[in-house]
Order: structure tokens, then sequence, then C-alpha cells
């Protein structure tokens, strides 16, 4: 009986399958969670830069609104590392610190202009949308897939928005500097969790005709 | 009804349908009944035969607005981003029909698809651009509570590289609609297909190798 009991009790002791599962997905959602902090420091040492642009760079004009706009991502970006932390304390693993992530600018040909801070964020989101998206084949859980591909479309948002500023293909628009908190108008594409909305409840456009 | 809980109803139902499948059968799953992605994927490819449908009637709007359109100006950039997103669309449908196929399933014949117009739309191109947003909006949340309800790593990463470009087009539309950006006239007809470049974020096997985000050279720095 009381080797039945030990067995017994050593299972116990055993993860389950989907804890397992879980756990496995901890080294994943951590280099994920690492990319979020240094994506944080990315946009703090861009709002140096944006905050007192060099003398004579030619979107200087432009740079307040920028500088809004970067406080905003930025925002989101902690809003993300907030809903991984949970994740993977959840499957029992431990959240790499983001002390531990230090963000370093870029060598030449990179210098300080409002320009090329907007090209390094659209890079930078870019290579974050394809990390996400790439990551997908390591995870296991199901659940925590889903977060991932909610924050996946949202450094996608990022990066379109500053790609074409970056090309100059748009330009601010006039209710930007009122309303930048609306460019990418939430931190995530659907609610997964728990203070986490989603595109879900942004309210469809509604139609008017012609006048 | 939001767009939103349409699309993502059909996508869980289809899971949800599979599932029950494979869980009251008496013979054990694996050796019984259709891929349970296969239901959710064909969706997915559902939402993206409307979404082909719903462009070719809004490029047909923005080739010939109403008479006194107040946008009929967009008309030249407008036709061709349209069309160029309706062949993103179809890159979509087009792997998703053969990742369906390659998992023993049938994908939905385009031509069961219809795609009718909301109601009170009128013909207008502000109204064209304002469904547009809805929709990739929708589809956005569709593939993303796809994600949760698909069995295989690789069909939720194919899920979340085609959602990856429905956020795209959704906040391109949504920025330009909120007047958060505003084209510029001088580039913007040269720059058409920069306008959501790719199909996929993350290079797709059954697409082209340079079709995604992944492929894309990174901006060059330059000093001022």
């Amino acid at each position: 009986m009381l080797a039945g009991l030990t067995a017994t009790l050593a299972a116990a002791s055993r993860p389950s399958e989907a804890q397992a599962q879980g756990m496995g997905d901890v080294p994943a959602l951590n280099a994920l969670l690492t990319a979020e902090y240094l994506a944080i420091g990315a946009y703090n040492a861009g709002a140096g830069i944006l905050m007192s642009p060099p003398m004579g760079d030619p979107l200087a004009s432009i740079a307040p609104v920028a500088l809004q706009v970067a406080a905003h991502f930025r925002q989101q970006h902690q809003d993300h590392a907030a809903r991984l932390v949970t994740l993977i304390q959840a499957a029992q693993g431990t959240p790499v610190s983001q002390a531990a992530a230090v963000f370093s600018p870029p060598g030449p040909p990179f210098t300080g202009t409002v320009l090329n801070v907007i090209r390094l964020a659209a890079n930078k989101e870019k290579a974050a949308a394809v990390a996400y998206t790439k990551t997908h084949a390591s995870i296991s859980q199901q659940s925590a897939a889903e977060v991932i591909a909610a924050i996946g479309g949202v450094e996608t948002q990022h990066f379109i928005v500053l790609y074409l500023l970056a090309r100059g293909v748009v330009i601010p628009g006039m209710a930007l500097g009122m309303n930048a908190n609306d460019l990418v108008p939430r931190s995530f594409v659907a609610e997964v969790g728990a203070g986490t909305m989603g595109l879900d409840s942004v309210m469809d456009f509604t139609y008017a005709p012609l006048m | 009804m939001n767009d939103a809980h349409s699309l993502s109803r059909r996508a869980l139902l289809g899971a949800t349908a599979a599932g029950g499948l494979v869980a009251c059968g008496s013979d054990p799953p694996a050796m019984t009944g259709p891929n349970p992605d296969v239901m959710p994927l064909n969706g997915l490819l559902t939402a993206e035969y409307e979404a082909i449908k719903a462009y070719m009637t809004g490029v047909g709007i923005f080739a010939a607005p109403p008479m006194g359109d107040p946008q009929a100006a967009l008309s030249l950039a407008l036709v061709p981003i349209g069309t160029n997103w309706m062949n993103q669309h179809r890159q979509h449908a087009t792997v998703l029909a053969s990742t369906i196929r390659a998992l023993g399933g049938t994908p939905v014949e385009e031509a069961s698809v219809t795609f009718t117009a909301p109601a009170m739309f009128t013909n207008s191109i502000a109204n064209v651009l304002k469904l547009a947003a809805n929709k990739e909006k929708a589809a956005a949340v569709a593939y993303n509570r796809t994600v949760r309800q698909l069995s295989s790593q690789a069909n939720r990463q194919l899920a979340a590289n085609i959602e990856g470009d429905e956020t795209q087009h959704f906040i391109v539309l949504y920025a330009l609609l909120k007047q958060l950006a505003a084209p510029n006239v001088a580039t913007l007809v040269a720059n058409i297909g920069e306008i959501v470049p790719k199909s996929f974020v993350a290079t797709q096997a059954g697409a082209m190798a340079n079709d995604s985000l992944e492929a894309q050279m990174d901006l060059m720095y330059a000093m001022m």
C-alpha cells in the first residue's frame, strides 16, 4: 500500500502534459518579452532625438507629433510586455528582467535625425512582427498562441504606419496631434485576457449617403 | 451586426463542430473524421473569398464614382491600391486552399461565397473605404480567434501570417478615414505598391518567396 501511495504522490508531483507544454513555451515567450523590452528602450532613445532634433533637421516640424506617436507605441509595447509576463508566470516560468534587455542604437550611417528615428522604428517593428509570426512554430499552448497573434498583429500596424511615413507616402493628418493615441487604437488585435482590449472593441465606421 | 462577430463566429463554429465530431465518435480520434483544422481554415477561406468579392465591388466604385463624389480625385490611386489588396487576399486564399487540401479536406468553392453590401451602404468612395476598414478589422479579429482553435503549430503560424496583413490593411484605412494620416499627393502614385507591400508577414510555404515582410529590405539610414 505504501508503494502505491508513493507512486501516486510521485505522479501527482510530475507536471501534467498541458503544464509541460506550457513550460516548454517559456523560452520562446521570454525571447518575445526581451524583444518588447528592447522596443521600449528603442522608443525611449528615439524620444530623446524627437524632443530635440538636430539643427537644420528637415523634419523638425513633425517632431512633436512624432513624439506623441512614439509615446503611444511605447505604451503599447509595455502592455505587450505585461501580458507576456503574465503568460510566462502562468506557465510556471520566470520572466526575463527588463534591466537585462539593453537597447543599443545602430552604428553609422545611423545619425540622430527625425527621419532616421522613424526608419529605425519601422525596421524594428517589422523585425518584431516577423519574430512573433515565426514564434508560432515553437509554441505548444493554443491559448499562448492566441496572445502572440494578438500582439504580432499590432507590431504589423506599427510597422506599416511608420514605413509609409518614412517613405513619404503619407504625412501626419490634421487630426493626429489631438488623437495620437488613436493611431493603432488598441494594444491587441483581439481581447486576450483581463485588461487587454482588442480591435473587436473599436466601433465600425458608419455609412453615409452622398450629400 | 458587428462584422467581427459574424466572421469570428463562422470560424469558431467550424472549429467547434470539428472538435465535436472527434469527441463524440467511439473510434480513436486519429482514425476517423477530417483533420480538425479543416473547418476553421475553411471559415477563413470563406472570409478571403468574401473579401475578394468586396474589393471587386469597391474597385468598381473607385473606377467610376457617382456624380458629385467629393473624393473622386483619389480614384487614380485607389483603383490600383484596391486591386493590389484584392490580389493579396487572393494569395491568402490560395495558400489556405492548398493547406486544406494537404490536410485531406475540401476547400470551400469560391463560387459558393457571395458578398452583399451591408444595410445603409450607398455607393461612394468614402463608404467603400469605410466598408473595407470594417471588413479588414473583422478579418483580423477572426484570424486571431481562429489561431486558438487550430491544432497544428504550422496552421496557427499560417493564420497569424495572414492576420498580420489584414491588420495592415485595416490601420491604413483607419488612419486615413480618421484623418490621422493623409496621402502625400506628390509621391503617392509612384509608391502605390508600398501601401501594404507584401501579402504575408513571414516567408510562407506555397507563396512567392519574396512576398513577405521578412524578405523586404530594411529602410536605410542616411545623414541629414
